[in-house]
């Protein structure tokens, strides 16, 4: 019997992987599914509204007895210019939202609650403001519960709320053509956890402009009706279509072990489908962009063979690519379990790989993020950072670069360095902490500093090696919640297990560095001397005191010196090469700890030039070009760029004369 | 009768292309003296170029790594660190381009001569240059205040609709569209103006224009040639960007990556600049064809 069975479910996910469809359901469950929702909604799309049923199973598994619930309202964010989200902000992604009218603002609202065959709890429900105490904000809310819920206790509600969708102002909402996103559309639990201060209690933030999202693992079943016109996409999987006969459809779709769900409708979506071994690819774009259907697949199949090799295996069966019209784009850019959002122009040009960039980038929040659910408003660097480090990784391994035209080219690795030591201060903060702390510079800490922080690391580590830290810290917390106490964990751990102990504990020590501190990196070469040897001189005992007198006289080789410097407050060993006139060249260590340091040689040969970090493993260090030196200036390359001033001088002259 | 109008107007052009060729090749001493001209003023900007980087990342490892191409970390660590030193550039090359397009009236004037009294030569430039300098500044400034209007009319709208425009079409497609027409438009304004501009210009030297009249005739005849008159704008325009594109494509397969090339491009360099000054000649000689 069992062998039947056996069969038969190979038989149906062989059928199911033939016919491109997909199987969300897995044999045993991947996380501790303690929050489960089944939604069942309406969109009326010419409204922009959804009215929706929902019921949620929510397991209490802390060791507390609690008496309420909370519950992120996000659309709330959208209802006013009063509310956290959009308080204080003139425009948002440069667009104002001060002549708006009535039906371009969101909200959500609870109609009733109560538990499954038991009270209602609706005249006890208020929004709380736990971050600010914005009382007109209401992206929070709390449900008292009409008896306690003891620890291990199963809680069922049942709600039937209303959610009108703003027009799009950030992610979530609608655009011309019935374009919808439908992201924390839903009144969705926070997140009862041990928080940063050691004790358990509410992880449920208010709604703030630079944060996004956090909740808990579980099992959405989420029931569509929309119209015919309108294509959908959505997490998971479609399992079941009821045309109704009325010019609508009912779709369900299932999606196991994920902490969201997310979905969208639009009339001029086009479908293309792919499968990459065990995933579905579905790309929903607009006609407009269809150049870049193949575009966007192969950089999804890059990324799930890269990230599959280098992190772990993407469990889930399918991946949705939403690439929203251009008029929508502020929907774009974002990552929700099985789902992500990218965007594009017209006619990308083949040497621009921004869009690509941005798949790789989205889809590797399926890892961090999704799967390893660390906090995105509390500790965003250990999702964006590392989402960013491995875009980086499948750009520059897929691509060679990021842009390639017309001789202008750079790595994706660049031009993320580059946003982190272009930042007008890179002293401005810490990585580590809230994202709403952040006032500048937060794309080129959190995403950049981390990334380029995470590369260095490689360097100093080896790839492999930072594989396995990598692949560890995936395999030991997918599907939890982890934080920045347990990566170091595993850092240290891997890290001096493959290269000992005192050299893991360096690199964690300088990882730690990199995330707790503002000290940046800049070692320098200070100067070259080559002193020709002299014979001894001065005077000499001989007969009687100093009474031999010598001059000095030029002898045979050659007295020289480098002088190093650490400009910045980080100190990490590196080696330093110097170069002989013959050719010859050694290495010297340089503990990287003094202000100053010299190497003096005797030698019969001079010294031409010096390299601190030579392979350029610190990428970390603000400049570069500091790193080295030579006694004679490059004028060759010199010349080259001279001569090219003087070329486009010439063309903006010619131009600029043919003005008058 | 189109076909016939068609086949008349093409004669028209190329015979217009092919004077304006001979002349701007025969008129070669003339385009030697701006180019020499320019290339002094482009030097001076060129070797303090030279110098702010020999004095901040002259004697680094990592300028090697320009030799080969654009390398993104070396230069964008350069303008971290030194970037402020170049600002003064900056400036110097906005005052260079004004004190040349001032050069210019005096340059453009002495070219219109040399060609109005077909001397290839210096001494026809240097007479041009002085004769009309000052009766041409008003007739430049008008034409210059003209087109920045012009500019203002056309693109400024446009530039202030792009990010609604967005939000108002379905797709992006038509933003671009747009402005594809938008700059048509302006362009088609731009030369007509230049036209415009020539065409006074030569009426103040062959017929002795007041500087009103010589205005008004070079706008209405203008008007009346636009079309040919465009034509043989665009051509010499094309070619000059055929010019460029010629460029990049080679430099893009050689590189100036050795001493040797660095030399060979620059010579190159030089030589496209060059012609493109007998293109401007050439321009100048096919609107003298067509309208005198």
């Amino acid at each position: 019997m069992e062998r039947i069975t056996w069969t038969i479910s190979l038989l149906v996910a062989t059928c199911h992987l033939l016919s491109g469809q997909c199987d969300p359901y897995f044999p045993e469950p991947l996380s501790t599914r303690n929050a489960n929702y089944e939604i069942s909604l309406t969109l009326d799309h010419e409204a922009k509204k959804i009215d929706a049923f929902e019921r949620l199973t929510w397991i209490n598994d802390s060791p507390d007895t609690l008496s309420e619930m909370r519950f992120y309202m996000y659309l709330n964010a959208f209802k006013n210019s009063e509310s956290t989200f959009l308080k204080g902000a003139n425009t948002i992604f440069d667009q104002s939202f001060s002549d708006r009218e009535a039906h371009e603002w969101g909200w959500i609202n609870i109609d009733s609650i109560g538990r499954e065959n038991g009270p209602e709890l609706t005249s006890g429900i208020r929004y709380i403001q736990p971050d600010d105490g914005n009382e007109m904000d209401q992206s929070v809310l709390q449900v008292p519960l009409d008896q306690p819920l003891m620890p291990g206790d199963t809680l069922v509600l049942k709600m039937i709320f209303t959610a009108k969708m703003p027009k799009i102002i950030a992610r979530a909402g609608y655009s011309k053509k019935d374009y919808f996103l439908f992201v924390h559309w839903f009144p969705q639990a926070g997140v009862y956890q041990v928080n940063m201060d050691g004790k358990w209690g509410w992880n449920c933030h208010q709604f703030h402009r630079m944060t996004e999202f956090y909740a808990d693992f579980g099992v959405y079943d989420v029931e569509i009706t929309a119209s015919d016109h309108l294509t959908i996409g959505a997490s998971g999987c479609e399992v079941k279509t009821t045309e109704n006969g009325d010019g609508t459809t009912t779709r369900l779709f299932h999606v196991e072990d994920v902490i969201d769900f997310a979905w969208t409708a639009y009339s001029e979506f086009e479908v293309y489908e792919k499968m990459w071994e065990h995933v579905r690819i579905r790309l929903l774009i607009p006609p407009e962009h269809n150049m870049l259907a193949a575009r966007y697949m192969e950089a999804i199949e890059h990324s799930l063979s890269y990230l599959t090799a280098h992190v772990g295996l993407y469990p889930y069966p399918t991946i949705t690519i939403v690439d929203p019209p251009f008029h929508g784009l502020r929907s774009g850019l974002m990552e929700y379990p099985t789902l992500i959002t990218v965007g594009t122009f017209y006619n990308m040009p083949l040497g621009i790989k921004n869009s690509e960039a941005l798949a790789a980038h989205e889809f590797a929040h399926q890892y961090f993020m999704s799967m390893v659910a660390s906090n995105e408003k509390e500790e965003a660097w250990l999702d964006e950072g590392f989402v960013t480090y491995f875009e980086d990784r499948i750009v520059d391994n897929s691509y060679e670069y990021l842009v390639d035209m017309a001789g202008y080219r750079y790595t994706s690795e660049q031009k993320t360095r580059g946003e982190y030591t272009g930042l007008p201060n890179p002293q401005v903060g810490i990585i580590a902490r809230p994202s709403w702390e952040f006032v500048e510079g937060r794309k080129g800490l959190i995403y950049a500093k981390t990334a380029t922080s995470l590369k260095t690391l490689e360097n100093m580590v080896g790839e492999e090696t930072m594989d396995k830290i990598i692949m560890t810290y995936f395999d030991r917390w997918k599907f939890k919640h982890p934080k920045a106490p347990d990566f170091f964990a595993v850092l240290a751990e891997v890290s001096k297990k493959e290269m000992g102990e005192e050299y893991g504990a360096l690199v964690t020590s300088v990882f730690h560095e990199c995330i707790y501190t503002t000290h940046v990196c800049d070692y320098e070469v200070g100067f070259i001397s080559n002193n020709k040897a002299m014979t001894p001189h001065g005077l000499f005992d001989a007969d009687g005191v100093g009474d031999d007198h010598k001059y000095g006289k030029p002898k045979e080789g050659y007295v020289s010196e480098v002088v190093l410097y650490r400009k910045g407050e980080m100190i990490i060993p590196i080696d330093v090469e110097i170069t002989f006139e013959d050719g010859s060249t050694i290495v010297e260590s340089w503990d990287g700890v003094d202000l100053r340091k010299s190497f003096k040689f005797y030698e019969s040969k001079k010294i031409i030039a010096v390299h601190i970090d030579p392979e350029q493993k610190i990428k970390i260090d603000l400049d570069l070009n500091n790193n080295s030196l030579t006694i004679a200036p490059q004028k060759s390359t010199l010349y080259k760029i001279a001569v090219k001033a003087v070329f486009w001088i010439q063309n903006a002259m010619q131009t600029v004369g043919f003005l008058i | 009768m189109f076909i016939l109008y068609f086949l008349l107007l093409a004669f028209q052009l190329i015979t217009a292309f092919k004077y304006g060729l001979h002349k701007g090749i025969r008129h070669w001493r003339t385009a030697l003296i701006g180019y020499v001209f320019q290339l002094l003023l482009a030097i001076t900007l060129g070797m303090q170029v030279y110098e702010v980087f020999e004095a901040s990342i002259g004697n680094s490892l990592e300028l090697n790594k320009l030799m080969d191409g654009y390398h993104d970390s070396v230069v964008t660590d350069f303008l971290n660190v030194h970037g402020a030193s170049l600002s003064p550039l900056l400036g110097q090359l906005r005052y260079v381009l004004l004190v040349f397009l001032i050069f210019s009236i005096f340059i453009n004037a002495g070219i219109l001569n040399a060609l109005v009294e077909n001397k290839p030569g210096w001494s026809s430039f240097w007479e041009g240059g002085k004769k009309f300098f000052f009766r041409f500044i008003p007739v430049n400034l008008f034409f210059l205040v003209l087109a920045v209007i012009w500019t203002a009319v056309t693109l400024l709208p446009y530039i202030g609709y792009m990010q609604p425009s967005i939000e108002d079409f379905d797709s992006e497609i038509t933003t671009v569209y747009l402005l594809f027409v938008v700059l048509c438009i302006w362009l088609l304004g731009i030369i007509y103006l230049f036209n415009s501009s020539v065409v006074a210009r030569l009426k103040i030297m062959s017929e002795e224009n007041k500087i009103w009249r010589a205005i008004k005739n070079g706008l209405r005849i203008s008007l009346r040639h636009f079309f040919s008159l465009t034509c043989v704008f665009v051509l010499f325009l094309l070619l000059q960007l055929v010019l460029i594109a010629v460029y990049w494509l080679v430099e893009g397969a050689f590189g100036m990556v050795s001493p040797f090339l660095i030399f060979v491009f620059f010579i190159f360099q030089q030589i496209m600049v060059f012609v493109r000054w007998i293109f401007r000649i050439a321009m100048y000689g096919g609107v003298k064809k067509l309208v005198c």
